[in-house]
């Protein structure tokens, strides 16, 4: 018997998205709520992830990190599709727009200064055709294509001489920090963002490569559901990735897919 | 088939990097005039910190402490190194107090220690530097004066001096030249622990911080200031000078 040919019909795969975030031993210690926060989303048509990280000096940076996450997401949600056609520039001012005027609202309602609620803010979206990255402070967006399993950082480290210096979304010319680039999935299969505290354990500073245990993480997604994998970054947090570091830690994957063709 | 292991991470799969620094020099005058109740009591407050500093987990694998003492002659006790690994000296008493040297030597090895930092790619915090004098210096310290406030006010800053006066002979105007950002604090022999431990505390909250926290330079600054009216209360009640 033959089969039908359908040229027509794509790979299955739909875009996924994980992500985990854990209290740090010196919060832990000081009875503090963990300053970092991610957010996701995922359907057929388009997955986001978005990870921020609270600046430990301002009082609200928790808050602060909740609400930059969940803008990204809800943002390039509503506004994917009509970003995709702009250039690197107009999508970081948009959406830094949106992420402080989200902060700006929130500092208001509180009756502080928008420094209160400083934090750094990392975020990927695709469609299964295009893939927006973007950062803003510490931390490190990083990438892999299929087959290839070895990750590349995608933005340089911002430049400071010490600890503690670093661009976050609430301070003076911020938006000239927010980078943001463009490229597809037949170039990128996976997306990884990590905090600086989960960074000491899966991003080697001298050699700029990575931990395998990224790849591995990443996997998760291609193998597990979703519930049990965001299950499974927390345990990894919490009894390996935490103890490496005083600082909270946080991380997102999102496994980008080309989407149905009917 | 789900395999738990599988979702279980194995510690070889994780990288390890260097510890952040936290680089501390302690620039202090072994001079003659410190002989008896002064140079007792700094070594004992000496002790208490470098024993304070590795007792804390965080502190004790990132505080890296060099001294050098100025009295007759410079002399560098204590080479940049892990406090871990470390044990002070006992501290002698005798000569002048060739204090423009001793100060270019701590800053000349601050620098040595940074390019050395940069160059494995360990991470650290702005240096402190902590000088302490009873009296008055013997050298010229013009030189080291303008290296100091150089590197204080440069943004973001470079170095955070503490001057601290031992005694009613100390010379406030001229430690005070050393730091334009602090005042000098006026010490007596029996408040040493208490700077000692302030010290120890402040170099363990700088070892957990991190980015997005206040600089460690900013931190030191605003603590020390705060501390400076509890220690001068201190020693009014005991009735110190």
């Amino acid at each position: 018997m033959r089969f039908p040919q359908n040229k027509s019909r794509s790979i299955n795969f739909r875009p996924r998205a994980a992500a985990a975030a854990w209290t740090g031993r010196k919060h832990l210690k000081d009875n503090q709520t963990c300053q970092d926060a991610v957010s996701t989303y995922y359907s057929t048509r388009l997955a986001v992830v978005a990870l921020s990280d609270g600046a430990g000096s301002a009082k609200f940076s928790a808050l602060g990190a909740q609400l930059a996450a969940q803008t990204i997401c809800k943002t390039l949600r509503a506004s994917f599709r009509r970003l995709g056609s702009s250039n690197a520039d107009t999508v970081s001012l948009v959406l830094f727009k949106a992420v402080y005027n989200a902060i700006e609202h929130a500092a208001l309602k509180k009756g502080v200064e928008v420094r209160d609620l400083a934090c750094t803010l990392l975020f990927s979206a695709t469609d299964g055709r295009r893939v927006l990255l973007g950062q803003l402070g510490d931390g490190i967006v990083a990438t892999s294509n299929t087959g290839d399993k070895s990750w590349q950082r995608v933005f340089d480290l911002p430049k400071r001489e010490y600890l503690n210096l670093t661009p976050l979304i609430t301070g003076p010319s911020s938006h000239n920090h927010l980078q943001t680039c463009w490229t597809d999935t037949t170039k990128v299969s996976s997306v990884a963002l990590m905090s600086d505290g989960a960074a000491e354990s899966l991003h080697q500073r001298n050699s700029d490569t990575f931990a395998p245990a990224l790849e591995r993480m990443s996997e998760w997604l291609n193998k597990y559901p979703t519930k049990r994998v965001n299950a499974a970054l927390i345990q990894a947090l919490v009894e390996q990735l935490s103890q490496k570091t005083f600082d909270d830690v946080s991380i997102a994957f999102l496994r980008t897919g080309k989407l149905r063709r009917k | 088939m789900l395999n738990n292991n599988d979702l279980k991470l194995r510690t070889e799969e994780l990288t390890e990097n260097p510890t952040a620094r936290v680089p501390v020099y302690l620039v202090l005058d072994t001079s003659y005039s410190m002989k008896g109740e002064k140079i007792n009591e700094l070594n004992s407050a000496l002790a208490e910190f470098v024993h304070a500093v590795q007792e804390d987990e965080m502190a004790a694998i990132s505080a890296e402490i060099a001294v050098v003492t100025f009295g007759g002659s410079v002399t560098q006790i204590l080479d940049f190194s892990s406090i871990e690994r470390q044990h002070m000296p006992v501290l002698q008493a005798n000569g002048n107090t060739p204090m423009g040297e001793a100060v270019e030597l701590a800053l000349d090895q601050l620098e040595q220690t940074k390019r050395i930092y940069s160059k494995m790619g360990v991470d650290y915090f702005q240096p402190w530097l902590v000088l302490m004098t009873d009296g008055e210096p013997t050298d010229s310290i013009n030189e080291a004066v303008t290296r100091c406030r150089q590197l204080i006010m440069e943004r973001p800053q470079k170095l955070t001096l503490f001057p601290v006066a031992i005694g009613s002979d100390a010379n406030l105007d001229i430690l005070g030249q050393f730091s334009p950002s602090l005042l000098p604090f006026r010490a007596n022999a029996a408040i040493f622990r208490q700077f000692f431990s302030w010290l120890a505390k402040s170099i363990n909250t700088v070892s957990t911080s991190n980015p997005g926290d206040t600089s460690s330079a900013s931190f030191g600054e605003t603590s020390f200031k705060k501390h400076q009216l509890d220690w001068e209360t201190a020693m009014k009640q005991s009735g110190g000078s």
